[in-house]
């Protein structure tokens, strides 16, 4: 069942891995970001496989509370923070269809949260 | 004149994109596109072990506050991320092979494979609500995947 404290979860399970895989991203470059070295490479490594930690155990432990199919519906907020991220941090450009992709996956996980 | 027609015929051919070659693309690159589907299949392979791990008691339990990562003890999580590991080995020898947007709209398949497992493996049942639901969010991943310019 969809609670308050679930709910958080989940927005936090999809926050973390959305900012892993940035990181993720950032750390090994880009067409726009050179890739980083050294002390710097490792820390957004690090920063990067920390986040992807969060999302796991928080997705385990949602695991027990719901369904695996609605539950995982509730990953497809993930492209849409990574799609957002990437404009805000990576320089990367969104575009109409983009835009379009992002109503349809809201407008799904609104009906998944429903029924 | 003759110097620069000489240079022009001389130039390297640039490798064609998907949409020049449409289904020849495909079957040229049939390797990483098979990765990427097989990277698909072990994610849901994962997803569903996870599941089966989650809810059955483990092992070892941990005391509170660290007791959310009993779970990690259990026999099918530790299978479960295995499965986790060999599809993102999969998904990192593929990714240099293709587009990101095209490996990216490929791997979407998993919000059809997971309801797919759930429905057939966990026995789960799927209102027809949720089902239209899980459909625009596959429609919208797939749009957003192949979205890149």
């Amino acid at each position: 069942m969809l609670t308050l404290h679930t709910f958080a979860l989940v927005a936090l399970s999809q926050l973390a891995l959305a900012t892993g895989e940035v990181f993720l991203k950032h750390a090994s470059g880009s067409d726009l970001k050179p890739i980083a070295h050294g002390a710097i490479q490792t820390g957004w490594y690090t920063i990067g496989i920390a986040s992807m930690s969060i999302w796991f155990f928080c997705w385990l432990h949602l695991m027990r509370f719901f369904e695996l199919n609605r539950l995982f519906a509730f990953e497809g907020v993930s492209p849409l923070l990574v799609a957002c991220a990437s404009a805000l941090f990576l320089g990367e450009r969104i575009t109409i269809r983009a835009w379009f992709a992002s109503f349809l996956i809201a407008l799904g996980i609104t009906l998944v949260a429903v029924f | 004149m003759a110097k620069t027609l000489k240079s022009v015929s001389e130039r390297p051919r640039v490798k064609p994109y998907p949409s020049e070659e449409g289904g020849r693309f495909i079957t040229r690159q049939w390797f990483p596109i098979g990765l990427v589907l097989l990277n698909a299949l072990l994610s849901t392979v994962a997803e569903v072990l996870l599941k089966i791990g989650a809810t059955h008691p483990p092992a070892f339990t941990l005391p509170e506050p660290l007791g959310f990562v009993s779970a990690v003890f259990s026999f099918w999580v530790g299978v479960g991320i295995i499965a986790y590991l060999g599809s993102l080995s999969l998904w990192l020898v593929a990714l240099p092979r293709l587009p990101l947007h095209l490996a990216y709209g490929l791997s979407s398949t998993v919000h059809l494979l997971v309801p797919l497992a759930c429905w057939l493996v966990l026995h789960e049942t799927i209102p027809m609500g949720r089902l239209l639901g899980m459909l625009f969010i596959l429609a919208g991943t797939l749009l957003l995947g192949f979205s890149h310019e």
